[in-house]
């Protein structure tokens, strides 16, 4: 552009208007704005569950280091990994190497599947154990007379939450992985965002719910 | 008149366009009567989609206010009308007071999420947000067509609540704030409405909250990556701050609300007792919920609850902005400082909504934090309100319907707004909590203001949605007892606040072998009041028809509006009467300067638009300029840092 | 090598069946899913049992389309090395390599056995907190720094959306008085304090 024709005139930024001010997309935008919102809900339910495990007069440590803790751990590593091959799907599209991110993209989902498939396994175990959203497992309710019943109703309710996310996770990018000749590579990122902002509330919840509920009576679970 | 400036897409744009196919904008004009009307996917289709809603949610509304004060004031008189309707709401036509009380909630949850909520925001900014920073749609049709679908799912919702909640009821019967335990529990204890009517009052707020939130982040990408070329945030119309800042709330308060929602739901149907603490009995039925804690619904309710009132009241602020300043032919004055202090109010509606808390028992300390911050918005606002103030000030001012509601806002907002400081303070809200001051507080200011805002919206937006005028004969005759009528039903309800009538109670006075005998006598001099109120709601709300009937009236009999009526100087006024389906025509406007140019001195008329170019050309240069291109970067969808 | 449409080759009749048995092997895996997933004990004789004939009548279905489609040359999966003309106009920049993300995820793992391992020294609650939500907040930032690419977005996008965030998240936490409150109002503790007054006298 010839400088000469604009003198004495600012030079237009990306704030200034036609274009992007982010060098960002819509749908990446409104992905990101999604995930704000989105970790504002989980704010709430474990400032929730915070809320209630401090104001009440005992809580349930009931989680043996093996199998409970381990088991969560092993949970974690799966939803690491599959953040990992998303990360390495992302990579791929923008590469334009559309198979290597369709494999990568099924790793992921196969990592989310797997990790649905052991917390079903661990939740339906919880159940068996006789826990609810209204009251202690049994033997709980024994060791600590003074606890309130919401243990089990936060551990479903926010674990419950974050499977809900996991599947839709799952069922989302199993449409990107179909549709991956048709999908352009901003959608493949986004939906990488998404599966990240998952794994990311997991970060959360794991210590949370699972590493601070560990049970501290001498010589369990070692 | 100046020719408007736009600049033609050029043919490299038109095929980037055509090329990306799921891109916004390549959607063209529909042509059948579902896809254009009904399943649409243009703004303003929706945006008069959601307003029409908010205008159904708003009687009902008005009819369920009128209800209440015909119980109030004449609590055992019989209408043989309701006893009709309401067989066991109201038997012999003698409203109950659960029916009452059920009254209280809906028109609550009627008139926050789907008329304060929906219609600024939803219809107005909708219609108008795209056109005003030159954008051919928002960002996500789709997206913005599900957002409406939604927010009708949640109504009908809300609706069904009043046939499904038993026959004796309405609704639910603990308010809009649903406050537990009884929200949570009242249906084991047999309380009326607390079945089934919880449960789809829940599940109606829940659907609201996706379809807001959704909404919200529509409107932001919007704002953000759609302005044309030239509209620098410095030269957005206020609107488009007001609902920016209004959506920004959205998004943040929304999912809070979705959350406790979601926790409540749990208590009501899935036995947990997040917010129900032990040993709760009616002396027959013990509850067996225990270890939760009511305060924390009150806190994730109003940490939503207090933007939620700057969600209703900001998009009016903007409106009021807008209109002042073409109508007072004046710049707006401050535009800057209008800007900062409107992000100064969504900031700090952020930090106080324990002042909603006060008397839950909540620590001193915290109380006192809330209360400074709570009073600290006075100061934004009073920005706001001494700009207003000096945008008339020797203005020259036509005196048109939308200016009159306009000023009517000012005045409303500054009225409601004062008491506003008196209940922010600890001490004084101690005695005043839940009486009817802040029942005129909050009308006043959240909800007649904002009405205001709207009607200013309506009677000015008419003729550049519809092609024609309303009537201005009847908009003023609307004007006059809508204003009058407003601070005689609320201004009163101040006094009888201080006089200690504590709000939501069905009725003060009975008739006992013809002798009128007060509940609680220290109430008896607000009689005057009750009945003078109640007169005063009753006209004020047979007027609004008259504006019902203007409308319709004038979509198919106004007088036929020009492209820029009231000569005024933003985009929505370059644009065709009605705009066509992708706004500009083709053409993407250039804007060359900020948004309220009035009486620039050496200009031919009194206003410049904002696509007027000056002499030396736009005044700030884009790189591409020499080459030629339109803005096909602006697509969105090519561009990666 | 490419891949035929799936609409040229077969009637519609066909479909509608081949339709119909990949619900059938959804349904029958979905009720594999199920039935692992209740039995409480997987490694039960019945369990692997049900699951395994579950899964065996999944794959029978399954079998029916895939080898059809097999053999007609339609492969719905396939993508071949060619950039689709959907992508070819994008400039894509995208930094970072496997090496980088490599080094994150041991990042991760190693910030979650420190984690784990503080449950296991079992480490007094308080402070286990206060080192967990720490632990967390630096893995947090490493997935949306390098994961999420957030480090390679301009820098107005990371301040715009974190400080937003942070901001309202740490709002959420003026609860925490009134929680603290009605722990100390609960029974328990409040009978002990006349407990403790009379041992004072």
């Amino acid at each position: 552009m010839s400088t000469e024709a604009h003198v004495g005139r600012l030079p237009a930024t990306e704030w200034d208007g036609g274009a992007l001010p982010y060098r960002v997309g819509h749908r990446k935008l409104g992905m990101w704005l999604f995930i704000v919102s989105d970790a504002m809900t989980f704010s709430a339910m474990l400032i929730a569950y915070s809320y209630a495990r401090v104001s009440s007069d005992a809580w349930p440590t009931p989680f043996p280091f093996y199998p409970s803790i381990i088991f969560s751990t092993t949970m974690t590593l799966f939803l690491l990994a599959s953040s990992f091959t998303m990360v390495m799907a992302v990579r791929a599209s923008a590469h334009n190497k559309l198979r290597a991110a369709r494999r990568w993209i099924g790793a992921t989902m196969l990592g989310g599947l797997t990790f649905l498939v052991l917390h079903s396994i661990e939740w339906s175990h919880l159940i068996h154990e006789g826990l609810r959203p209204f009251r202690l497992a049994g033997e709980w309710a024994e060791r600590w007379p003074q606890a309130p019943p919401l243990f089990g109703a936060s551990f479903f309710a926010i674990t419950g939450l974050h499977m809900f996310h996991v599947l839709t996770g799952v069922l989302y990018l199993g449409v990107v992985a179909l549709r991956i000749k048709k999908t352009r590579h901003e959608d493949v990122e986004i939906s990488g965002l998404y599966w990240h902002f998952v794994d990311l509330v997991w970060m959360f919840v794991f210590p949370l719910i699972y590493l601070m509920s560990v049970d501290f009576t001498p010589g369990a679970g070692h | 008149m100046a020719e408007p400036e736009v600049t033609a897409e050029t043919p490299a744009a038109a095929e980037e366009h055509a090329a990306h196919g799921a891109g916004h904008g390549a959607h063209h004009a529909p042509t059948g009567f579902v896809r254009k009307y009904i399943f649409s996917i243009d703004h303003k289709v929706i945006g008069i989609q959601y307003l029409l809603l908010a205008l159904f949610s708003v009687v009902l509304g008005m009819l369920m206010s009128i209800l209440m004060r015909m119980k109030m004031t004449w609590p055992d008189h019989a209408w043989p009308v309701l006893g009709w309707l309401f067989p066991e709401g109201a038997p012999g036509g003698v409203m109950t007071p659960e029916f009452y009380l059920s009254l209280v909630t809906m028109h609550g949850t009627m008139m926050v999420f789907f008329v304060l909520t929906t219609a600024p925001q939803g219809g107005f900014g909708n219609y108008f947000l795209p056109i005003q920073v030159g954008a051919d749609d928002m960002a996500f049709p789709y997206l913005n067509m599900l957002s409406f679908w939604t927010t009708l799912l949640g109504l009908v919702v809300l609706v069904s609540a009043i046939f499904a909640s038993g026959g004796s009821v309405i609704g639910p019967t603990g308010g809009w704030t649903g406050y537990p335990p009884l929200s949570a529990i009242g249906h084991l204890l047999n309380v009326p409405g607390q079945g089934m009517g919880v449960n789809l009052w829940i599940i109606s707020i829940a659907i609201f909250c996706v379809a807001s939130l959704l909404g919200a982040l529509n409107f932001i990408v919007t704002l953000l990556n759609l302005r044309t070329k030239g509209m620098s945030l410095m030269r957005m119309p206020l609107t488009c701050w007001a609902w920016f800042t209004t959506a920004v709330l959205a998004l943040l308060s929304f999912p809070v609300l979705l959350a406790a929602g979601v926790l409540l739901f749990l208590d009501h149907n899935a036995g947990t007792s997040f917010f129900v603490p032990g040993g709760l009995s009616n002396g027959t039925t013990v509850i067996d919920h225990s270890g939760g804690s009511p305060i924390l619904w009150q806190h994730l309710f109003w940490f939503f609850g207090h933007p939620e009132v700057y969600i209703a009241i900001l998009p009016g602020m903007g409106a009021t902005s807008h209109i002042l300043s073409t109508f007072a032919r004046k710049p707006i004055f401050g535009y800057r400082a209008m800007v900062f202090a409107m992000f100064a109010i969504g900031l700090l509606g952020f930090f106080v909504w324990g002042h909603h808390m006060f008397i839950s028992g909540m620590s001193p300390l915290t109380g006192a934090a809330f209360s400074v911050l709570t009073l600290s918005i006075g100061v934004p606002s009073a920005i706001k309100t001494f700009n207003w103030l000096g945008t008339l000030w020797g203005a020259r001012i036509r005196f048109h319907t939308p200016m009159l509601f306009a000023i009517g806002f000012v005045s409303l907002f500054v009225a409601g707004g004062i008491t506003g400081l008196v209940l922010g303070q600890t001490s004084l809200d101690l005695s005043m909590h839940d009486t009817y001051f802040v029942l005129g507080h909050f009308h006043l200011v959240m909800g007649v203001a904002a009405i205001f805002g709207m009607f200013a919206g309506t009677y000015f937006w008419f003729p550049k949605m519809f092609g024609r005028k309303m009537n201005e004969t009847l908009g003023k005759i609307h004007f006059w007892p809508t204003i009058v009528g407003v601070y005689s039903i609320f201004i009163p309800m101040h006094a009888m606040g201080l006089v200690g009538m504590p709000r939501r109670y069905s009725q003060f006075y009975e008739m006992l072998d013809g002798k009128l005998v007060w509940i609680y006598n220290f109430n008896s001099p607000t009689y005057p009041l009750i009945q003078f109120v109640s007169w005063a709601a009753i006209i004020t709300v047979s007027v609004q028809f008259l504006f019902i009937f203007n409308f319709f009236w004038s979509l198919f009999k106004g007088e036929r509006a020009s492209d820029n009526p009231w000569e005024a100087t933003t985009l929505e006024w370059v644009t065709a009467t009605p705009p066509p389906h992708d706004n500009f025509g083709g053409r993407v406007p250039t804007v060359y300067r900020g948004a309220y140019e009035f009486g620039v001195p050496g200009a031919p008329e009194d206003y410049v638009l904002q696509t007027t170019p000056d002499e030396t050309g736009p005044n700030v240069a884009y790189a591409d300029e020499a080459e030629g291109q339109g803005r096909g970067s602006s697509n969105g969808n090519d561009v990666h840092g | 090598m490419s891949s035929e449409n799936i609409r040229d080759v077969f009637r519609k009749s066909d479909l509608l069946l081949m339709g119909v048995c990949a619900l059938m092997a959804a349904g029958f895996l979905v009720l594999a899913g199920f039935n692992a997933a209740e039995a409480g004990k997987l490694l039960t004789i019945d369990s692997l049992f049900f699951t395994g004939i579950c899964l065996l009548l999944a794959v029978t279905f399954a079998a029916v389309p895939a080898l059809a489609m097999h053999q007609r040359g339609v492969r719905p999966f396939y993508v071949g090395d060619e950039v689709p003309p959907a992508r070819a106009r994008e400039h894509v920049h995208f930094e970072g390599g496997t090496k980088l993300f490599l080094n994150v995820l041991l990042g991760l793992l190693v910030l979650t056995v420190i984690e784990v391992f503080l449950a296991y020294k079992h480490v007094p609650l308080h402070i286990m907190l206060t080192l967990l939500i720490g632990l967390s907040l630096v893995k947090a930032a490493m997935i949306v720094a390098y994961f999420m690419h957030l480090k390679f977005e301009r820098m107005s996008l990371v301040l715009t959306l974190i400080p937003t965030l942070a901001v309202c998240i740490c709002l959420l936490f003026i609860v925490f008085p009134d929680s603290f409150r009605a722990g100390a109002l609960r029974t328990t503790k409040t009978e002990a304090v006349p407990a403790a007054a009379e041992k004072h006298e």
